[in-house]
């Protein structure tokens, strides 16, 4: 396989459950040999993109091909190519680690000697080796997880999906984890083997993708390597920190005198990032700076802290989507509860 | 022709054997139940016995039903059970992406289902054994109890398979309590509305119907020719045959295998699409449901531009078709053309599928703009 072959491409795939469009219209591809890291928060359709593509869901429209095979048609040859780590951790736990690599072996229809061969080297690979024929019931949480690295991985896939690997892993877990998927992928060689995988770890995405797809509410807003994404938003990042409560009016003035009025426009996009946090977004934070103050001593609005800095994917993706990763569900709860009040107010 | 993948089929049930048996709980409590049936029920069951050797009796009517308990509860819970498992924890999803045809999968939970029924139905024959219960085949002594044992064994797994298809369906289908609920729905009614524990001919002429409808009925009947050495009284084979066992069994193990085949069948369809179909299946049925849906969607048309939509269309799946749309709607009619060629429609057809195409689309915005 030559490095430029496709071995994902996507074309307008949807899937729909009754009025909930999950993924609406994506089109993407993966090259072979790629690290492509899909960020996205929760329930923004990642799980789903990589479910459809393992031939776990049917698309309700569009299609996807895996390898040259179609997802939907050729869903057995598709199975033969891919490897799978699904979010929540599903190894056995009643099993040991051996069973449950023996268990995949036989899945696969890899036998005899090979079949010990391949999962020693595969247990040595996470470094399970020691602990190959204890209940996995006893494993740590890191430890389960490499277990499931170890048993996607055992069939020499061309892609391996990885869904949020490192959801629940403390950061030495996870760095164990991405060095022990690294040194595979240099074993193999880079041009057999691809990785998707989905992630709300800017900083890993960053670090580990060639290149990364932001998803939101089911569709793909933005999608290139890492570099070239923050290249996109350009300039650098004002964060200023003030008093909570005085944050919805700061975001009006400054929006109001910095971004709508077109004559002094210096602002290039301005987005509530913490609990008392606004990051603006400027072209060149020498003059942004003394206009930011103007506007706050012209208003009343008193600022604790500021900090400047290049932008970051998180940045990136508060670009495109408008909100933090973090904050996303909580901030969508509090909306509705006030909303929900506000409504109730009226109508007393 | 068939085939199976074996190594796929031994790696499922090696791995419900390793935890069924690594699970001491599980296997104390699944063998406790039908020893205490055994070694408590006896003396009543003795006295029951209307004539003839009370021996006899008892494992023809109590072993019997014992066994025939076994398979049922067992095979509808114990095979069952890790399917729901694998669904709750989401280990279905590791099988599901695995290239292995689902009907290996299926026979490789029926198998590890029943070799559990049959594990716990030892019990039985090694209690029946222990206390000389065990009647004297065919006159050759232990020597023809041992030999009964194998013919046995069969007809138990046989049977054991059958059930656990039950099990399997219900599993795919629901979730952990409402499978508790469905369980003891069917198995009582299984077990309780058939001749395995008390004799056939003690039931009244409308409820021997009743019983003769279930399948129950017969596996008690195969299970008593090798253990009891004859056919119950009013057993099934025993109306027909004038009480040859052979035959009877014959008869028995036929009715079983004609309802295994449709349980299996079903299993198969029920699990199999609890999983997502494997490759052609699914966008077989696809293409099947489609042919209604445009059947509909260009019965406004022309007939003859009907037959020439429906002949194209036939011929490419509907999400090609929503491609080629799209191409031909955003102007790029060769990309689209080159499509069409390419699932092997001709010229002619591709010409006449255009022009039928634009007909549809003039009469839709007609309809749209009444």
């Amino acid at each position: 396989m030559t490095e430029s072959v496709n071995i994902v491409e996507s074309f307008n795939l949807t899937k729909a459950w009754g009025d909930l469009v999950a993924v609406d219209n994506v089109n993407f591809e993966i090259k072979s040999g790629e690290i492509f890291g899909m960020l996205g928060p929760n329930g923004a359709g990642k799980t789903t993109i990589i479910k459809m593509l393992c031939t776990l869901y049917l698309p309700s429209a569009g299609r996807a091909s895996v390898g040259g095979y179609d997802v939907m048609t050729e869903a057995d040859q598709v199975r033969r190519i891919i490897g799978y780590v699904p979010q929540d951790i599903t190894v056995d736990g009643q099993l040991t680690g051996k069973e449950n690599l023996e268990f995949q072996a036989a899945l696969y229809g890899i036998k005899g000697k090979e079949r010990e061969e391949q999962i020693e080297k595969m247990l040595k690979l996470v470094q399970l080796g020691q602990r190959a024929d204890g209940i996995v019931d006893t494993y740590s949480g890191g430890m389960r997880r490499r277990l499931e690295i170890a048993r996607g991985l055992l069939v020499e896939p061309q892609l391996l999906f990885l869904d949020e690997p490192s959801l629940g892993l403390d950061p030495i877990s996870r760095k164990s984890i991405w060095e022990h998927v690294g040194k595979l992928q240099k074993k193999r060689g880079k041009e057999n083997f691809a990785i998707f995988m989905s992630t709300h770890y800017m900083e890993e995405a960053d670090k580990l993708c060639d290149r990364v797809g932001i998803i939101d509410r089911g569709k793909i807003v933005a999608m290139d390597t890492p570099a070239a994404l923050k290249q996109q938003i350009g300039g650098q990042i004002i964060e200023v920190d003030m008093d909570s409560q005085r944050l919805k009016r700061a975001f009006k003035r400054l929006k109001q005198f910095g971004q709508d009025d077109q004559t002094n426009r210096f602002i290039d996009q301005l987005n509530q990032v913490g609990d008392g946090t606004l990051a603006i977004e400027v072209k060149d934070t020498d003059t942004a700076l003394p206009k930011v103050f103007k506007i706050a001593s012209e208003n009343n609005i008193e600022i604790q802290q500021v900090r400047m800095r290049s932008p970051s994917l998180e940045d990136v993706f508060i670009h495109y989507t408008g909100k933090t990763l973090r904050d996303e569900d909580a901030m969508d709860v509090m909306g509705f509860i006030k909303r929900q009040i506000s409504k109730r107010m009226r109508s007393i | 022709m068939v085939e199976f993948d074996l190594h796929a089929i031994i790696g499922i049930v090696k791995r419900d054997m390793i935890k069924y048996f690594r699970n001491k709980q599980m296997i104390i409590s699944s063998l406790i139940m039908p020893a205490i049936f055994m070694l408590f029920l006896r003396p009543g069951f003795a006295g029951f016995a209307g004539g003839g050797e009370p021996e006899a009796w008892i494992m023809n009517y109590l072993g019997a039903g014992i066994i025939c308990m076994v398979i049922i509860m067992s095979g509808i819970m114990m095979s069952g059970m890790p399917v729901l498992f694998d669904k709750m924890l989401g280990f279905q999803d590791i099988y599901a992406v695995a290239p292995v045809k689902r009907r290996n999968l299926v026979l490789g939970f029926l198998i590890g289902g029943a070799l559990k029924s049959l594990f716990m139905s030892s019990v039985v024959i090694v209690i029946g054994l222990a206390t000389g219960l065990y009647p004297n085949m065919w006159g050759l002594g232990w020597v023809g109890s041992l030999l009964s044992i194998i013919p046995l064994t069969f007809t138990i797994f046989f049977g054991a398979i059958i059930y656990a298809c039950i099990g399997l369906i219900i599993a795919a289908r629901t979730d952990m309590t409402n499978a508790f609920l469905w369980n003891n729905l069917i198995n009582m009614p299984l077990i309780f509305v058939s001749g395995a524990i008390i004799p056939i001919h003690t039931y009244g002429e409308t409820a021997k119907y009743a019983l003769l409808c279930n399948p129950t009925t017969y596996m008690a009947d195969a299970i008593r020719v090798w253990l009891g050495g004859e056919i119950g009284p009013a057993g099934t084979g025993n109306e027909f045959f004038g009480g040859n066992l052979l035959l009877g069994y014959a008869m028995d193990m036929a009715i079983l295998a004609f309802l295994g085949i449709i349980l299996f069948y079903l299993a198969f369809r029920v699990f199999g699409g609890s999983l997502q179909e494997s490759s052609g299946g699914f966008a077989g049925m696809i293409h099947k449901k489609s042919a209604k849906a445009r059947e509909k969607m260009f019965k406004d048309l022309e007939p003859a531009d009907r037959d020439i939509m429906m002949k194209v269309t036939n011929k490419i799946d509907m999400m090609k078709m929503g491609q080629i749309m799209g191409l031909a709607g955003d102007g790029k009619q060769d990309e689209a053309m080159k499509m069409l060629k390419d699932a092997g429609i001709s010229d002619e057809d591709i010409k006449g599928f255009f022009a039928a195409g634009m007909r549809m689309m003039e009469l839709m915005m007609k309809k749209q703009k009444k």
